[in-house]
């Protein structure tokens, strides 16, 4: 038997890896994703992109608002391919900084409705450093897998975690 | 007495205890323990948690929910706590995004009667959009504290006008929370598959 809250599936990554993937998410009503990672990303901030059941349609939106450069900035995006969810350290190899995310999928199971994510993140980059965002997946199919991936980045840095957990209501 | 020999149909009676045992497991309570569930099944104003237990340090809501609208989007949520209906009980702030905008600012006096949780969604644009929502109320039970809580909040409609909040809110009183009543501000009925599930922190 399920219970209220617990792990489901954790990686660590052993080498440099482009994208992350889930299943078997099945008994539970909502998941949760709590990861620390780094992207190979040479630029200002890498994004964490997530994807539902191997869809690559435009089929995603988002929301979002942030500490950005010295001031707090909001934007949306639309009929994306993938929700671009919260942003991440692209600190060099070995540095010790991590950036560090939760991410909430709510319903995840639900056939009726459009899957929710809100999503927060933690960096110590310079310009982004906080970040909130809401995503929607417009679809009312059960998500039974995960694709995390990065927005600008070709791998997640090797010792990069990522840890599911199920959250089951009464 | 050793044993010095099991059949196999010992082991086999064994393993069935065993397993029977697994399948009647109930875990005990830990430190996230679900409360109630409340999953609309008609539309309706309210989605109240009851009788709400004094047993734990905190209090989380999670869930999705929806405005039964005429038109438009983005219609406030509140949880008002122990039926008090007194707005100046309570206060609330948020800072947030809407489109391309940032919102931030300060919730008091009528109509917010409750925990401000940032804006909801409506079923006219797009009906199986939902608002999430996950909210936490901290030291709930605590008799000489006034009770905060913070939540983020938010929904995309794939178009200009989506939202994401994040708030924190007190009720200025010190008694125990037992009760919330989750409302929409302007009245409006909560829609069918809307959901909230109330979980106790230890």
């Amino acid at each position: 038997m399920a219970l209220t809250y617990e792990p489901i599936a954790q990686t660590i990554l052993q080498s440099n890896t482009a994208s992350v993937s889930f299943g078997n998410l099945s008994g539970y009503t909502d998941l949760r994703i709590v990861c620390q990672a780094r992207s190979n990303y040479v630029g200002n901030a890498d994004a964490i992109g997530i994807r539902f059941n191997n869809d690559t349609a435009t089929n995603y939106s988002a929301e979002w608002f942030a500490y950005y450069n010295g001031a707090v900035y909001a934007d949306y995006s639309v009929s994306t391919n993938g929700i671009g969810m919260v942003r991440l350290n692209v600190n060099a190899a070995g540095d010790p900084r991590w950036g560090v995310a939760e991410i909430d999928i709510m319903s995840y199971a639900n056939t009726t409705t459009h899957k929710v994510v809100l999503g927060s993140s933690f960096t110590d980059q310079e310009l982004l450093k906080v970040t909130k965002c809401v995503g929607v997946w417009r679809s009312t199919s059960a998500i039974t897998a995960i694709t995390l991936y990065l927005g600008n980045g070709t791998a997640f840095y090797a010792g990069s975690t990522f840890c599911v957990y199920g959250i089951l209501a009464a | 007495m050793a044993v010095t020999r099991v059949s196999q149909n010992t082991l086999r009676r064994g393993l069935e205890k065993y397993n029977n045992a697994l399948a009647d497991y109930t875990p005990e309570t830990g430190a996230f323990d679900s409360i109630a569930t409340v999953t609309l099944g008609t539309a309706q104003a309210t989605i109240t948690f009851s009788s709400i237990p004094s047993t734990y340090k905190h209090l989380h809501i999670r869930g999705i929910v929806q405005a039964s609208l005429v038109s438009g989007d983005g219609l406030g949520l509140i949880a008002t706590v122990n039926n008090d209906t007194t707005t100046t009980n309570y206060r609330g702030h948020y800072l947030g995004g809407v489109t391309q905008a940032v919102s931030v600012g300060e919730v008091t006096g009528s109509p917010w009667a409750g925990l401000y949780c940032w804006a909801i969604s409506g079923n006219v644009t797009f009906p199986a959009l939902y608002t999430g929502i996950c909210m936490t109320i901290f030291d709930y039970a605590n008799t000489s504290r006034y009770k905060t809580s913070n939540a983020y909040v938010g929904y995309s409609l794939n178009a200009a006008g989506s939202q994401s909040g994040f708030t924190s809110s007190v009720w200025m009183n010190t008694a125990a929370i037992n009760s919330l009543s989750f409302k929409i501000g302007n009245g409006n009925n909560f829609t069918v598959g809307s959901r909230l599930a109330l979980y106790g922190m230890k």
